[in-house]
């Protein structure tokens, strides 16, 4: 089989567009997956029960149900409420809620590794608990947790590619068309691939860099 | 007036009883040092007073206010710095900004008055230059010096000592010690658990034994080490188990 990529240059602008595309829905997806992740995990830390229950219904409902059939549930599903909103929103809203499981567990695995000596420290020297949280538990258990949240971010990005099935025409739904246009899947499909991991590997360096700065040892 | 008053607490830890009706009281100015068995109650002692523990009965008061009082706490806590035994420098920050945040954020102290005062507090404890190392760059003992200078960033009237040399070797102790010994001459009020009785003998103007919880001894320290060190066998056998190591 002869491999031939250069009928791709015709689909530069449509596969810019598509990179672009999954790039914002990612980002915006990360930072809500983030900030959903971080709420569960307070709960799942509180005093409460109730909280500490509602936080674990979340993550184990998440958990065990396909992101395909919870990114339908939002799509097809809601407006049957009267809740509708385009794909790429719905697409982001649904990868941030998903995303938020995994986050959940590991920034309260962060949040478990402080020990209760920084809480004490911190204490003596006249913090209330929320400023002992915001200004030395947080901030630890964040860089604690930096490197398997990169993971997550790196599973988000490559878990974007199911909102093709939404008409979003993100690197996915593009290189579908394409595909489909060319009858070239092989050709377009390795090339796509090669372009995720590109995604990913970009991240993979930067996030690195970034630990190598803000990594601490207990 | 006294500045710190424990009144008849008890304290208790499941079916452990550590103080009952326990009272003692520590005055504006010297340096305590409180002696003892481990687990008779030293450690809790000063934990109940900076309101980490909270007792079970009776009260304790610094400057009158009660610790059984939640909006008591931090100032109470303001009043009396605390250092332990386990060093936690916040270790997502250098020297300087675990020195300067909490007066910061805390005491909202002026960025660059707080960064002055602890560039002066680091070089007392003899780490000027320091301000950038990170706390796994530092020894034991230079880290216990930051604790001590942390603690003062904050102007407490007192210092509780919770036995800050005894994870570290006889050199790093003696350079914590010297730092208290600078600080005590400078009228800090200090409540000092410890087993360093050569600091007590040097820097102490009061020595309380505790023992199962109860107060044994409660003297000047020239009579603790005179008197009631010959008359007490029990003090007697303590010390001397202490300075055979």
């Amino acid at each position: 089989m002869h491999l031939n990529f250069n009928f791709l240059g015709r689909f530069t602008q449509d596969l810019l567009q598509g990179a672009w595309l999954t790039l914002v829905i990612s980002f915006f997806a990360l930072i809500l997956s983030f900030a959903l992740g971080l709420c569960v995990a307070l709960m799942r830390s509180s005093k409460s029960r109730v909280l500490q229950a509602m936080g674990r219904i979340w993550v184990e409902f998440l958990r065990n149900t396909p992101f395909l059939v919870q990114l339908y549930f939002f799509y097809f599903g809601l407006p049957e409420l009267g809740i509708k909103t385009d794909p790429v929103v719905t697409s982001i809203i649904a990868l941030g809620i998903n995303g938020s499981a995994p986050n959940c567990e590991v920034i309260r695995a962060g949040l478990l590794a402080v020990k209760t000596g920084y809480y004490e420290s911190a204490y003596a020297l006249g913090y209330s608990s929320f400023q002992t949280f915001r200004y030395i538990v947080l901030p630890i258990s964040l860089r604690i947790a930096f490197k398997p949240l990169t993971s997550n971010c790196i599973n988000l990005v490559l878990t974007s590619s199911v909102a093709f099935s939404i008409t979003v025409n993100d690197l996915m739904g593009v290189s579908k068309t394409i595909a489909a246009q060319t009858a070239k899947p092989f050709e377009v499909y390795i090339f796509i691939m090669l372009a995720y991991c590109v995604f990913t590997f970009i991240i993979s360096f930067v996030s690195k860099a970034i630990d190598r700065k803000i990594s601490i040892r207990l | 007036m006294p500045m710190i008053e424990v009144k008849n607490i008890r304290k208790s830890f499941g079916s452990n009883t550590v103080f009952d009706d326990f009272s003692v009281n520590f005055d504006q100015s010297g340096v305590t040092v409180i002696l003892g068995p481990s687990g008779t109650g030293k450690s809790t002692l000063l934990r109940c007073i900076n309101g980490l523990e909270t007792i079970d009965a009776g009260d304790i008061l610094v400057d009158s206010l009660s610790v059984k009082e939640k909006r008591n706490l931090r100032e109470i806590r303001l009043a009396c710095g605390m250092v332990f035994q386990q060093t936690t420098l916040f270790p997502h920050l250098d020297v300087l900004e675990n020195l300067v945040i909490s007066p910061v954020k805390i005491q909202k102290m002026d960025r660059k008055e707080a960064v002055d005062k602890a560039r002066a507090l680091l070089d007392k404890v003899g780490l000027g230059g320091r301000e950038h190392s990170k706390h796994n760059e530092l020894s034991g003992g230079e880290q216990q010096r930051i604790a001590i200078a942390r603690a003062m960033m904050m102007n407490p009237r007192a210092l509780l000592l919770d036995e800050i040399t005894s994870a570290l070797d006889p050199e790093m102790t003696a350079e914590v010690l010297r730092i208290l010994e600078k600080l005590a001459g400078d009228g800090v009020v200090m409540l000092a658990v410890t087993h360093e009785i050569s600091f007590a003998q040097r820097v102490a103007d009061r020595v309380i034994f505790l023992e199962k919880g109860n107060l044994v001894a409660d003297a000047s320290v020239d009579d603790f080490f005179s008197g009631i060190k010959s008359n007490n066998e029990r003090i007697a056998r303590f010390l001397q188990n202490i300075s055979q190591g």
